[in-house]
């Protein structure tokens, strides 16, 4: 690769030992993928928490507070799972405690969401982030048209500590272009929900080989930001893909050609009935009817799925545990519409932390014997890493199906009528 | 059969394979503790990859997939080798040798 002086310095150790680690690891990967050169990023977006300690100390070694913006992933939030009475919550804090103390010496930014645009913090069109957590990778790219390329927690790490990222990937425009194309086979999706469209996601992603743009074609334009959303992070869960373009509604895709580009397609994907009955099936994994968790907020929440939580469960009283992911300025705008009040009230809780991968009711190793042992969820995100990361019975639904199931403990969730 | 592939990590193993035709993933499909698949309704549901060749189509999933191979490893639960066959950025990170650093 061709490095600028500065680079050169960085690598060479001039530094500190964290950005000189960085530095080389972003070097291999480079001309492991035969990228050019190092550009600049607009900021970067880490994952503290889901980085061991002794990567997060090696690439964070002497480094001082960053001239550019960093921002972080939801992080583990032990003293929150001790107020919820979570018995191995104890065992977490130690390491949580000092690497946030490091992250605050940094001088990044505290916004612990997988959802930051719902904070302000959007990339413009063109903006190269680097970024962990697929889930935003993808919706960075697609709904915003920034330019992030696929990547692990440690290299966007290495990125964050050195403010530059190797250009490779989807940071090159000729790359953007759509190689799969979607096509919805006789769908009528008029009175689908954000539930839905996770659905189609997790069906897409599971059919496209790699990670190379898919364009889906024929949803009515304009779709709204919580079903483009839900379409989109829900593909990174069961494959790879980290652009998708809509066409008529995200910005590189004001036509089928636009997302196209010169591309010929690899491969067509149709959806059907069939295809959407065997995936809402697929997300389903359960034997009998009983609800003990509910978790919504795969990713963040927004301020509308907060509404319109609240206003199921408003007067009612909950059997289950139920948390909803939010960042807290989402949450703290929920307060003061009266929501929070609502919720709280009615046995809900808000987390500001990953309510599936790190689900604390769902994980053996923080919950202990109060583990729950089903859970319910509007997500197929949160679905799929509930089942397999907590090893728990999982009902997928909608938003109105799981609130059902936090009243009743009993879910009564239907496979839709497919039209 | 002979399997000709891109290096990626350089190193001698022997096992018996296994060969999944689809994406996997390091976070979610595989127990780190046990080593064994973990994913329900997976293909392969219950079975062990502890020092075997794992072959698939490609990598998938969480960007968390690099750490969740590297306390596989450090649990002496990861497969001997693993072999892929669509380019994917993550498992080219897990495996590749910079995870040793």
């Amino acid at each position: 690769m061709l490095l600028i002086d500065e680079e050169k310095r960085m690598l060479g150790g001039e530094y500190c030992p964290g950005i000189q680690r960085s530095m080389d690891l972003l070097v291999k990967l480079g001309d492991s993928f035969d990228a050019e050169r190092m550009v600049p990023i607009s900021y970067g977006h880490i994952s503290y928490d889901f980085c061991p300690e002794e990567f997060w100390d090696l690439m964070t070694e002497g480094v001082p507070p960053t001239p550019h913006r960093v921002t972080t992933h939801p992080s583990n939030s032990p003293e929150i799972w001790k107020k919820y009475g979570l018995p191995l919550a104890d065992n977490w804090i130690g390491e949580h405690d000092r690497k946030l103390k490091r992250y605050k010496e940094l001088g990044w930014l505290r916004t612990e969401t997988c959802a930051e645009y719902l904070l302000g913090i959007i990339p413009r069109k063109g903006d190269i982030v680097s970024m962990g957590g697929s889930c935003m990778q993808v919706a960075n790219n697609s709904l915003f048209g920034a330019k992030v390329d696929r990547m692990g927690i440690l290299v966007s790490l290495a990125a964050a500590v050195c403010g530059r990222t190797p250009l490779m990937g989807l940071l090159l425009p000729e790359n953007r272009f759509a190689n799969h194309l979607v096509e919805l086979d006789d769908l009528d999706v008029t009175n689908w929900t954000m539930t839905h469209y996770h659905c189609l996601g997790y069906y897409i992603g599971d059919q496209v080989p790699g990670f190379k743009p898919v364009v889906v074609n024929g949803l009515p334009p304009g779709l709204p930001f919580d079903f483009a959303r839900a379409l989109v992070i829900s593909m990174p869960t069961s494959g790879s893909v980290t652009l998708a373009h809509i066409v008529g509604t995200t910005p590189e895709a004001p036509t089928l050609e636009a997302a196209m580009g010169n591309n010929r397609s690899e491969q067509v994907i149709r959806v059907g009935k069939r295809e959407m009955k065997e995936t809402w099936e697929r997300l389903n994994v359960w034997e009998d009817d009983t609800v003990e968790h509910v978790a919504f907020g795969c990713p963040h929440t927004t301020i509308d799925e907060i509404g319109r939580i609240a206003a199921l469960l408003e007067g009612e009283t909950i059997k289950t545990t139920l948390l909803i992911g939010a960042s807290v300025p989402v949450e703290a705008l929920a307060r003061r519409q009266g929501w929070a009040d609502i919720i709280e009230k009615a046995g809900g809780l808000f987390l500001p932390a990953c309510p599936s991968i790190a689900n604390p009711f769902t994980r053996a190793d923080i919950a202990g014997d109060k583990q729950a042992k089903s859970a319910a969820t509007n997500s197929a995100r949160s679905a799929h890493y509930i089942a397999s990361v907590g090893g728990v019975k999982v009902f997928f639904g909608t938003e109105e199906e799981c609130v059902n199931a936090a009243i009743t403990g009993r879910w009564k969730g239907e496979m839709p009528k497919w039209k | 059969m002979e399997i000709r592939a891109h290096m990626v990590s350089a190193g001698k193993a022997e096992g018996e394979a296994v060969v999944y035709n689809g994406p996997f993933a390091f976070l979610g499909d595989l127990s780190p503790v046990t080593g064994r698949i973990c994913m329900p309704r997976h293909r392969l549901e219950g079975q062990s990859l502890v020092n075997k060749v794992f072959v698939f189509t490609t990598g998938k999933g969480s960007s968390g997939c690099d750490f969740a191979a590297w306390a596989t490893k450090k649990n002496g639960n990861a497969p001997a080798a693993i072999i892929y066959h669509v380019e994917c950025r993550l498992m080219r990170t897990e495996t590749g040798p910079w995870q040793k650093a």
